[in-house]
């Protein structure tokens, strides 16, 4: 051993030292980086870069266990790296390497094609498992890496595993975090849809809960209230009412709904407030529940329902005022005509007698229309023929003035039945004289009645003007009448379809139309057949025009 | 809470004081831990080291390409065998024979089978190795060495006080207690603690002497608990499983300390006894360097 010796050994003691203290620097600058990184992917990609520059590698495969958690594949994204030389494929590690060094989840150097060629394995451990081995090309004679390379290759993998389980375990707690505020989104947008307010407070009277109309409702500018005193946020009236109702609650478990008047920018504002206990899992009440139901719709409801009522009460009551007078001006008519007259005072009697009947029927039918509309309809029934009573509905003389040719077919089958004469004619008598009045240019009309399905169908069919699609729906409306020429020239009060729908109904039936302008209409009226009174007494049904 | 057990320092001294002419392990192993302090040494280096032994050699490759290792291709030198294996299993491996071979040097005294000895000693090391993987450990040559060892006290009594040993032998025959229990009553003191101070003498590590010094009283390792309460459970594994034997036929006492410090349940028992079964068959390799 010569002199300077001693001086080598210490000069290569101290590159030893400043070489292994570089490694250090560079493995924890690149832990640092591999920990800071937050996706999966991107601590991989660091890790495996680290590795790279570490080795001097050309570059890197990185193999993950496939989804059935078997055998490790090459991984899509961060999966090779590997500069290709010409014409050459990359070299793969055999199937049973990467199980030995799974099985081993040690950092071990292998050999390629040939002894001149090594790859270094480093193994990703995450809970126990090897969940991942990166690859990397060995530039120099395997032999010749440095015990301290192989330590930082195991110690990069180790945080480079730590810092996969930790963006594991984050997304799993974002993924948990969002699941909840969608849950409770989806709670709020429940209770916010809801068109009543509803207001949670525990039995201090602190809010819990409270929707968006509860808000409103209350003037309560901010849903941001969760936590706070009710009262304080509510001014005057309400304040004591609602505390009335809490207290109320809290001491009987519940409080009767009652009216409770707001004032929103100086209007009044009637709201019903209703309240319940709220109770836990184990049925103890932790808290009050206040709904708010806004009563000003039901209110302008209730006004509409007085007005259409005075509207009946009017019609019946001038109708009934106008009809005794009627009476007798036609009384002194007739007795006008039983004394000797010119034939030109007879022709004017006629006409004062013919628009006093025309008048007096209009009552009559406005009289209808508002027992009809009020319920008050009561029927006479009695066991009667309904052939007859087309017959006689036929034999009328007024339905014979134009040209047209009325015909009738009339079923045997149809039996005796319970109905109310004087009512039914009318339907018949209504719907006949439509059939003429709407076919001005005369032709069939023909009036049919037979039993179908045990119920009486009584069908008038007419070759005249038909009806709009449009206008069906409305035309048994009271008062609707359809618009046109034809229509002008066609007296009318627009009631005599409203009545006979009325009518029907009273009967347990309907009347339903087939129409096709220019072709003609056909109404039917269907009625169940019955011989014995019912029970109860028949009532119409209510307001069908209401 | 150091509360050492049974034997006083006096008394171990003055047993293993009467042990003469045992046996040094080559310099090879100091050699390659001088070279594996510094962080720049290259497997190269090492091979280089190693290679200058042919027996040794030759017994390392034997060693590197069993199934023990079962590494998939065919390893045909120490340089590739230190790259693929790793620095530590291939020291831990030139360990392991040399201290074969140190021991096989000594006469053994009747009564004694070493073929049994040896055989449950492999198995003790491969279950250690075994319990060491599954909790997560990654020098798992370190725990089967140490299981390897676990024993290494008797041969040093069978080899070196043979006329006291015979009579532990037969009291073990007698009255069918322990081989711990019958070394207590005759020396005042036990293989394990016997191991222990030889290991220490042959300057391995304190994990491995602990782990063999308690492995009967695994509380009393300090530090080193979970090393000794592998070597421990490994121990009753190798019994369980009755791979050779350790020459006697009564289980020690269980160390409750042991389990919990490991944490295994009594579920997992099964799965061990299973992989402790094959890994022990497939470290029997070791068995041709006791002969």
């Amino acid at each position: 051993m010569d002199a300077s010796a001693p001086h080598e050994e210490t000069k290569a003691e101290a590159d030893a030292l400043r070489h292994a203290y570089e490694v250090s620097r560079f493995v924890q600058d690149r832990s640092r980086e591999i920990r800071g990184a937050r996706a999966s992917a991107d601590i991989v990609r660091s890790f495996a870069e680290a590795a790279r520059q570490l080795v001097g590698s050309g570059g890197t495969q990185f193999y993950v266990r496939d989804a059935g958690g078997g055998q490790m594949v090459l991984h899509k994204t961060t999966g090779d790296t590997t500069i290709r030389r010409l014409g050459a494929s990359p070299w793969r590690p055999p199937k049973e390497t990467l199980d030995w060094v799974a099985k081993e989840r040690r950092t071990t150097t292998v050999p390629g094609e040939n002894d001149r060629e090594w790859h270094t394995l480093v193994p990703l451990v995450v809970a126990g498992d090897v969940s991942g081995i990166l690859v990397l090309d060995v530039p120099q004679a395997a032999g010749e890496l440095a015990q301290q390379t192989i330590e930082a290759l195991t110690f990069l993998a180790e945080e480079a595993a730590a810092a996969l389980i930790a963006a594991e375990e984050r997304a799993r707690l974002d993924d948990e975090v969002g699941r909840i505020d969608r849950e409770r989104s989806f709670l709020a947008n429940i209770l916010d849809s809801i068109t009543n307010g509803i207001l949670a407070v525990d039995l201090d009277g602190r809010i819990l809960q409270i929707n968006r109309n509860a808000a409103a409702m209350l003037d309560i500018p901010s849903l941001d209230v969760i936590g706070q005193d009710f009262e304080p946020l509510l001014t005057g009236d309400v304040r004591m009412e609602l505390r009335a109702i809490f207290d109320e609650t809290l001491q009987a478990g519940f409080a009767m709904e009652r009216l409770v008047t707001t004032h929103l920018g100086g209007a009044e504002f009637p709201i019903a407030v209703g309240s319940s206990l709220l109770r836990d899992d184990a049925l103890q009440a932790f808290g009050c529940i206040l709904v708010f139901r806004d009563m000003t719709a039901s209110r302008e409801m209730d006004r509409l329902r007085k007005l259409d009522q005075m509207k009946s009460d009017f019609v019946a009551n001038v109708s009934h005022e106008l009809r005794t007078p009627l009476t007798s001006i036609k009384a002194y008519c007739e007795a006008l005509a039983g004394m000797p007259r010119t034939p030109k005072e007879m022709e004017f009697l006629q006409v004062i007698e013919e628009e006093g009947d025309r008048l007096i029927e209009l009552i009559e039918d406005l009289l209808d229309v508002s027992r009809i509309q009020s319920g008050t309809l009561r029927l006479n029934l009695e066991l009667g023929n309904p052939g007859e009573l087309v017959a006689e509905v036929l034999a009328m003389p007024r339905l014979h003035a134009g040209k047209h040719r009325i015909t009738s077919n009339l079923s045997p089958d149809v039996p005796e039945m319970l109905f109310d004469w004087n009512r039914l004619k009318e339907v018949v008598l209504n719907l006949v004289s439509n059939a003429v009045k709407y076919s001005p240019e005369g032709g069939d009309i023909s009036v049919s009645l037979s039993v179908a399905e045990r119920n009486l169908r009584i069908a008038v069919e007419d070759h005249g003007i038909g009806i709009d699609p449009a206008d069906q729906a409305s035309l048994f409306q009271q008062f609707f009448r359809v618009d046109g020429s034809l229509a002008a020239k066609v007296s009318g009060t627009g009631l005599g379809l409203a009545i006979a729908k009325g009518i029907s109904e009273a009967h347990g039936g309907t009347v339903s139309l087939k129409s096709e302008p220019g072709k003609g209409s056909v109404f039917t009226v269907i009625m169940p057949i019955r011989k014995e009174p019912p029970k109860e007494e028949v009532k119409p049904e209510r307001s069908p025009f209401g | 809470m150091t509360i050492p057990s049974s034997p006083g320092p006096d008394r171990l001294r003055r047993v293993v004081d009467r042990i003469q002419g045992l046996p040094t392990l080559p310099a090879m192993l100091s050699s390659i831990n001088r070279l594996m302090v510094n962080p720049r040494t290259s497997a190269k280096e090492i091979a280089q080291l190693i290679s200058s032994d042919p027996a040794i050699t030759s017994k390392v490759l034997r060693v590197v390409n069993s199934s023990f290792y079962g590494f998939p291709n065919r390893i045909s030198t120490v340089t590739h065998a230190i790259v693929i294996l790793g620095f530590n299993t291939i020291r831990s491996i030139v360990l392991s024979t040399s201290i074969f071979d140190a021991l096989r040097k000594s006469q053994p005294a009747h009564g004694f089978d070493r073929a049994a000895f040896w055989r449950h000693s492999i198995g003790t090391g491969a279950c250690s190795r075994v319990l060491a993987r599954k909790l997560g450990y990654t020098a798992l040559e370190e725990f089967f060495i140490a299981g390897l060892l676990h024993d290494v006290g008797k041969i040093a009594l069978d080899s070196y006080l043979p006329e006291d040993f015979a009579k532990v032998v037969a009291k073990v025959k007698d009255s069918d207690c322990t081989m711990l229990v019958a070394e207590e009553a005759v020396l005042g003191v036990n293989h394990a603690d016997v191991g222990g101070w030889l290991l220490q003498k042959w300057s391995l590590s304190q994990g491995l002497v602990d782990a063999v010094a308690r492995h009967h009283s695994p509380a009393l390792a300090g530090e080193n608990l979970k090393p000794a309460a592998i070597v421990h459970v490994g121990d009753m594994l190798a019994r369980a499983l009755q791979i050779g034997s350790g020459g006697d036929r009564r289980m020690p006492v269980l160390s409750e300390e042991a389990w919990s410090a490991l944490g295994i349940g009594a579920d997992s028992f099964p799965a061990l006894l299973a992989e402790g079964s094959d890994e022990a068959e497939r470290a029997m390799v070791f068995l041709e360097f006791a002969r």
